[in-house]
């Protein structure tokens, strides 16, 4: 005779919670592949789709995917006041996930038909655009699940477990602003590489608005409690280092200059933690003045195409970054200091009314 | 106080912050030496003289002498030949990216610029290549050829290492230039009649 399992409702939240930051967990794991697989591309070129950064992609994609069916049965039996609260999240995580998975054999066809694929490419695009929907969904469902245990003055689990739904969303939009600047994408078939100048444009004003936005969510969710946008930033830049960096050997003298990038995270979150509001958003022209650091390497690729028209090797990679640094810098820093002004006002609004409800 | 102690505090790490990362620590990349890498070639035939309808083995050994580079590249020519079809066979082949076949009238780099001179290949040739190359790295390829016309049948083979920023960085460093002006060692098999 078989068993059935009932769970109580206080389990039926624990799970979706649970679920929620497996969702996201998943999808981190998806941009680590990602990352690697774009570094992986640039050092020894794969010639199959059967590579070791495809095979973590795809293993994220099953933790998601399956994460996504547990948040939903969960979800099912919450009361109807709560199923409500959450329910648009779902939807959306549901709709993220279908993108996801539908981006596999998308991607596989493609490889199969076309050789291989640049950065942009139609089932890239879907990849992409199912794991934000993936993770900024799941982000939503887990602040709103534990926003009153977030502003508890004690740390808790919860302050810590928030840190993978932020870099989920961090990872894969800067995954996506990638794709639309960085010019690896002219293949055999298809040239989608962005034209060099928007490709610049794009990048001075999308990295620091993303980065420093994310930064002022992970201070504002836990109610400007110091420690929780510092371990969101540094973790972005060990994994950044781990996939782009590390994985080089011609890079690995950069280590650390790279990790200085945690002085000025470090420094945005104080501000936060110790400055009122207005003083807040304007702190955000650190991290977004900071951004041509914390992107290292890759966007060595977008500026050289205008600044210095190189070819790229890897072994080249430091010496172009660093001669284009006294030229790029003084350009990017007025622009790039706005955008983070302009990020840390954007999400000061969205926690708002995420914290409203 | 406290505050006052925390803004003077930021305002000087981040003012060391932009110092090391603008001032003090980029000119120790701009300086460093650039990387000397040295391709060598070993090449050996199995025979020098055959009759037509023989075939003969040629098995070259690449190793990279100097530093670590990005792209090490053995390029085997066939001057007598207009394509490849099935006077060339790969035996043997541990590089690790495909061979790449260039035919006659296909768009190839020139003069060691890694394609940023460009000229059409005027007979064709089978590439090897590896990527990066570690120093000492050996990779192996080894073709059967069996010709298809009496005479002498001649193979052109060089290698290149990208990026090139000294003659080490080929081989050979003397010699014939082949149609992309780079330097190549030639061999060759005499084919008579049986």
């Amino acid at each position: 005779m078989g068993k059935t399992i009932s769970f109580t409702s206080k389990q039926h939240s624990w799970l979706f919670f649970t679920s929620s930051i497996l969702v996201s967990f998943g999808v981190l794991i998806v941009t680590i592949g990602g990352s690697w697989d774009i570094t992986n591309h640039l050092l020894n070129r794969p010639e199959t789709f059967f590579s070791p950064p495809h095979a973590i992609l795809y293993i994220g994609v099953a933790i998601a995917l399956a994460s996504t069916v547990i948040k939903f049965f969960s979800w099912k039996n919450f009361q109807n006041d709560i199923k409500s609260q959450h329910a648009k999240q779902v939807k959306l995580t549901i709709l993220g996930i279908a993108i996801l998975v539908g981006a596999g054999p998308f991607d596989f066809f493609w490889h199969s038909n076309f050789g291989l694929d640049g950065l942009l490419s139609p089932p890239h695009l879907f990849l992409i655009s199912g794991m934000i929907l993936c993770s900024t969904a799941s982000m939503t469902s887990i602040v709103r699940y534990s926003n009153k245990k977030l502003i508890s003055s004690s740390y808790t689990l919860f302050h810590f477990l928030i840190i993978i739904g932020l870099l989920a969303v961090l990872l894969s939009t800067s995954g996506l602003f990638y794709s639309f600047s960085l010019p690896f994408s002219d293949t055999e078939h298809f040239n989608f590489n962005p034209d060099p100048m928007f490709a610049i444009a794009f990048t001075t004003i999308a990295f620091p608005f993303l980065f420093a936005s994310i930064l002022y969510l992970s201070s504002s969710f836990v109610n400007g409690k110091f420690g929780i946008a510092s371990l969101v930033g540094t973790l972005f830049l060990i994994i950044n280092a781990s996939t782009s960096i590390a994985q080089n050997s011609f890079l690995m003298p950069t280590l650390g200059f790279y990790f200085l990038g945690v002085i000025p995270i470090i420094i945005f979150d104080a501000m936060l933690s110790n400055s009122k509001r207005k003083l807040q958003c304007i702190a955000g022209a650190i991290p977004g003045i900071c951004f041509y650091f914390f992107y290292f390497p890759l966007i060595t690729h977008t500026y050289n195409e205008v600044f210095s028209h190189q070819i790229v090797w890897p072994s080249m990679t430091a010496l172009i970054y660093f001669e284009m640094l006294e030229s790029v810098f003084p350009l990017v820093v007025v622009p790039a200091a706005l955008a983070g002004i302009l990020g840390t006002i954007f999400a000061s609004k969205i926690s708002q009314k995420l914290r409203l409800i | 106080m406290k505050k006052l102690f925390l803004y003077c505090a930021i305002a000087v790490s981040l003012m060391a912050y932009f110092s090391l990362t603008l001032f003090v620590m980029p000119p120790n990349f701009l300086e460093k030496p650039k990387l000397t890498p040295q391709p060598t070639l070993d090449v050996t035939l199995d025979k020098s003289k055959i009759n037509l309808g023989q075939s003969f083995e040629i098995k070259i050994t690449s190793k990279n002498i100097g530093d670590l580079a990005d792209i090490q590249i053995v390029s085997i020519q066939f001057p007598n030949l207009a394509e490849i079809g099935n006077t060339v066979k790969i035996t043997e082949y541990d590089f690790t990216q495909s061979p790449y076949y260039v035919l006659v009238g296909d768009e190839v780099g020139a003069e060691y610029t890694a394609g940023q001179k460009i000229v059409t290949a005027k007979y064709p040739s089978i590439e090897a290549f590896s990527r990066p190359i570690n120093t000492g790295d050996q990779y192996h390829i080894g073709l059967q050829v069996t010709p298809e016309s009496v005479g002498e049948f001649v193979i052109y083979v060089k290698s290149v290492i990208l990026p090139h920023y000294t003659d080490l960085a080929h081989y050979p460093q003397s010699g014939i230039l082949d149609y992309q002006g780079e330097y190549v060692k030639a061999y060759s098999v005499e084919v008579s009649n049986p």
